[in-house]
């Protein structure tokens, strides 16, 4: 920005308000040290005023700093569980208005409160004349602080991410509320705990309102030197205040900043933003022995949400099987009933092996599971995040550590054992959350969409590694994801989900090559859809192409095709060969116009629009790069009838 | 299971706050009518010419300081947020000092600045030989309430500025407004939450201050000074604990409009 007149007008303004702020401040303490104020810094400077104030108010300073504390002690006992409560509660009714309530205190001025506190309370002698009244006081008008600020952190932060993490690795409600919440919180709690300090420390409405001869606190000595003494005495009082608090409030400005350090911890890209090769990992020993698990006619219902229409699926021991569908489609709720993070509907059960864990909650059963946006507890370093798990079951300090020594060895990261979580790049967090959740030797393992986190470069690289460590270790595994690459490449079984339903099951072959449903069609290997005729002889494609019914077969052992009538046909874009030989028609063959062509290096992608006006569809196609087509253009495209898969139209 | 526990660790906090908060204020209504006019005692608001007039006057007083203190607040706390220079941060912290400072403190402050032996008055004995003393009168009041709304004013502005997306900003410039409207129409409009909130707070702060009044000892009567002086001068309860129910009421009532109109956060804190 210029420096113009308008910048210089805004600055004089700022430093004016500046001046009027800090001015009589500076002025306070050079007549709190001057001899006398009257005659000005020519009398010369002295401490007898501060000596005097300390021997005449040592009293109301040390019982200011004792209220403080105390008020400080009962604020963070009852304020932060409260505060946690609120957050639960989440968006409900009454929690808001509890919420709302708590802060009340706030709205209504400081001497209203003291004056209802003496008229209720003031006839319980013994409580009126001891310094608990005005704890009570204090702790009324700065409890909404410390509650203030500890929501404000814990809405900030995934905390059921990190709860359901910690329950994973087997640590029960109180457990995590300790151990997670209460960390997770710190910022909040200390920012909470200045505050309070310097608000207790400086309350005077309600503490004028309440005190006695004998409870007198600081600010209520300071109005009584400012009406009754000299002015270098009411000066000396006042700067004994500010180096009470000034500490406080020099470090309250420190929290912003170390506030963000904790809760918005930025990945850094530097080593994310380039491809690699995977590296080769270390092949292990069997962790456990694997289990198979079994959902049996399982159902979920929110509310009046149906997210999980009734199945049953049985998914063998030592397998990698992918959930994979689009957003919503029930997926990850899937994963969450076999990690207990949810429960089924009554009826449904969830086995491990033989043993029936429905009702075994989530802490409780034994699984390893790595959360999506990995969920490690930002206050731990990477060893104790992988130490958590073993913490909670109380393993042997020596042993513990062999167990993350060796965790961290497979995933190479032992030279970073020591390191915060805020240090550490986004693969380098993939693989703590893989060591934290296997640390345990859990009996499968369940990955909510693993590479989802990650930067597009890096995933493939990391796939390949996770994908390598799997399959070492043998452990049955779950993996849930939107992306068909990911599911292909590491599933040994496929199961695709759609709108709370399992549209098929099935290995990465069969799913690909014998779609069960059109959706699966559609969705695994991005298929094209063409709507045509079938006339009992041949099916009619948009785009003119004919082709005999005898070629032609259902796009899996249960798909029904009628005789006659409308059918979907699906290809996939890059099964169309370009038709070579002259404008003739064949059998099979559709012209369309190209709309978009683009050169991707080994391949050329088309957007083509095939069908007469009004009735004309947009298909897909990848041709080899070394054929050169340009938007407008009319082309033939050859499809062969066996790689059309074909089913009932709607 | 896990509800009980929530719950558990609301409790605590809940019977503090009834006990402490909720009955003492609710029992300051029934203390109020504790005389043999009832519910007249509230027409004592209008009737009485002692009490109406020290509301009017500390509603007005506490309507100019909201006023000055938005504008001279607001403009400091933009130019901070805006601009980088050496020193800013220091700026930046002595504004928000006087935040944590006491009622009492800040009538001091004003005696330092306006008093008998005050700034200012040395000032003009210096220039023109006779001291300006105005710590005791409006005037005095007003650089009080000013002295302890300009910091609310400042962290509440410079919060919202920083969070406004400076994109918008520079698409009205490119669109082919000037600084001026582009302030005018894109900036301020984006900051009217925050003032209203800040404005709000400044305004039930001032009512509701009784430590700079009672400092400054003033000419003229706030109300808190009035129903502090009903209480332990005329030991006159029904009356102080009205006025309390009635002051209670309008700073309340004035913090929740802002927050139903702005959306944002309206809590005070005593000065």
């Amino acid at each position: 920005m210029r420096k113009d007149g308008f910048y210089w007008a805004q600055m004089g303004l700022t430093l004016l308000c500046c001046l009027f702020l800090v001015v009589p401040v500076i002025q306070t303490v050079l007549t709190a040290l001057m001899v006398n104020a009257f005659r000005g810094m020519s009398s010369g400077f002295t401490l007898q005023w501060l000596y005097k104030v300390l021997t005449t108010y040592g009293d109301t300073i040390i019982r200011s700093f004792y209220l403080a504390v105390a008020t400080l002690a009962i604020c963070a006992v009852i304020g932060v569980p409260a505060a946690y409560a609120l957050v639960k509660a989440g968006k409900s009714r009454w929690a808001a208005f509890v919420e709302e309530s708590l802060v009340l205190p706030l709205s209504i001025p400081g001497m209203a409160i003291g004056l209802g506190i003496l008229l209720t309370w003031g006839g319980l002698t013994w409580f009126r004349h001891s310094w608990l009244f005005l704890l009570a006081g204090h702790t009324i008008f700065c409890l909404p602080f410390m509650v203030r600020a500890v929501t404000a952190v814990l809405r900030v932060v995934p905390l059921p991410e990190y709860e359901e993490a910690a329950a994973t690795l087997g640590a029960g409600t109180l457990l995590q509320f300790w151990q997670i919440v209460v960390p997770i919180a710190g910022p909040g709690i200390l920012s909470g705990a200045l505050q309070v300090l310097t608000l207790s420390i400086g309350e005077f409405n309600i503490s004028w309102m309440l005190q006695t001869p004998f409870t007198r606190t600081l600010p209520v000595g300071l109005a009584d030197s400012y009406a009754s003494m000299r002015i270098e005495i009411g000066s000396a009082y006042t700067v004994v205040f500010l180096v009470l608090i000034v500490p406080v409030l020099a470090m309250m400005q420190k929290i912003p900043s170390f506030m963000a350090r904790m809760t918005q911890d930025t990945v850094k890209k530097s080593d994310t933003l380039m491809t690699r090769t995977p590296a080769l990992v270390k092949p292990r020993a069997l962790l456990a022995e694997p289990v198979s698990i079994s959902l049996e006619n399982c159902s979920k219902t929110f509310g009046k949400t149906t997210v999980l229409q009734p199945f049953s699926l049985h998914m063998p021991k030592g397998r990698k099987v992918v959930l994979l569908g689009p957003s919503g489609c029930g997926k990850t709720t899937t994963l969450r009933l076999i990690a207990g993070l949810e429960s089924p509907d009554p009826g449904g059960k969830v086995l491990l092996g033989d043993d029936d864990v429905t009702r075994v909650p989530v802490e409780k059963r034994h699984i390893g599971m790595m959360f999506q946006q990995y969920a490690l507890f930002p206050h731990m370093t990477v060893a104790e995040n992988v130490a958590y798990g073993l913490r909670i079951r109380k393993t042997p300090k020596e042993e513990s550590a062999k167990v993350v020594g060796d965790m961290l060895d497979m995933v190479h990261l032992s030279h970073l054992a020591g390191r915060r979580i805020s240090e550490l790049s986004g693969g380098q967090r993939q693989r703590v959350a893989l060591a934290r959740a296997l640390a345990t030797k859990p009996r499968v393992l369940l990955l909510d969409e693993p590479l989802t986190a990650l930067d597009a470069l890096l995933r493939v690289s990391v796939r390949e590694e996770l994908d390598q460590i799997l399959t070492s270790l043998g452990i049955t595994t779950v993996i849930v994801t939107h992306d068909q690459d990911e599911a292909m490449s590491m599933g040994d079984l496929i199961v695709v989900m759609k709108d709370g339903r399992i549209e098929q099951m099935g290995t990465p072959r069969e799913v690909y090559g014998s779609p069960a449903t059109a959706f699966v069609a559609g969705f695994v290997g991005g298929s094209n859809c063409l709507e045509g005729t079938l006339d009992g002889e041949s099916l009619r494609l948009p785009g003119g192409a004919v082709l005999p019914v005898s070629a032609l077969r259902p796009a899996s052992e249960n798909v029904a095709l009628p005789e006659q009538g409308t059918v979907e046909a699906y290809f996939r874009p890059d099964q169309a060969r370009l038709a070579k030989d002259g404008p003739d028609s064949k059998p099979g063959r559709l012209w369309g116009d190209v709309i978009t062509a683009h050169f991707l290096g080994e391949k050329t992608r088309l957007v083509v629009k095939v069908g007469e006006e009004g009735e004309d569809s947009l298909i897909k196609l990848e041709l080899p790069s070394s054929e050169t087509v340009v938007p407008g253009a009319r082309i033939g495209i050859d499809l062969a009838p066996e790689s059309l898969m074909l089913f009932g139209g709607r | 299971m896990r509800k009980l526990l929530l719950t558990c660790f609301l409790v605590p906090s809940l019977t503090v706050f009834t006990a402490f908060f909720v009955l003492p204020v609710a029992l300051l209504v029934p203390q109020s009518l504790d005389t043999p006019v009832g519910w007249g005692i509230y027409a004592q608001v209008v009737t009485n010419s002692r009490y109406w007039g020290s509301l009017v006057d500390t509603v007005l007083l506490s309507l100019v300081v909201t006023a000055v203190a938005l504008v001279i607040g607001g403009v400091a706390a933009l130019f901070l947020e805006r601009n980088r220079f050496p020193g800013r941060d220091l700026l930046v912290s002595l504004l928000t000092l006087p935040l944590s400072f006491p009622g009492v403190v800040v009538g001091f402050m004003v005696i330092m600045l306006a008093g008998r032996q005050g700034l200012i008055g040395q000032a003009t004995n210096a220039i023109f030989g006779s001291r300006v003393v105005f710590a005791y009168s409006v005037a005095g009041l007003f650089l009080g309430y000013l002295y302890f709304s300009i910091p609310r004013v400042v962290t509440t502005v410079m919060a919202a500025a920083g969070k406004l997306d400076i994109a918008q900003e520079e698409a009205a410039r490119t669109l082919g407004a000037s600084a001026w409207r582009t302030l005018v129409d894109v900036t301020i409009p984006a900051m009217v939450p925050a003032l209203v909130s800040t404005g709000a707070i400044c305004f039930a702060t001032s009512i509701g201050a009784f430590g700079t009044a009672f400092t400054l000892a003033t000419e003229i009567n706030v109300l808190p000074i009035v129903i502090y002086t009903e209480f332990t001068l005329s030991a006159n309860i029904a009356t102080a604990a009205m006025l309390s129910v009635v002051l209670g009421f309008v700073t309340w009532l004035t913090l929740f409009l802002a927050h139903v109109l702005s959306g944002a956060e309206t809590t005070g804190g005593g000065a």
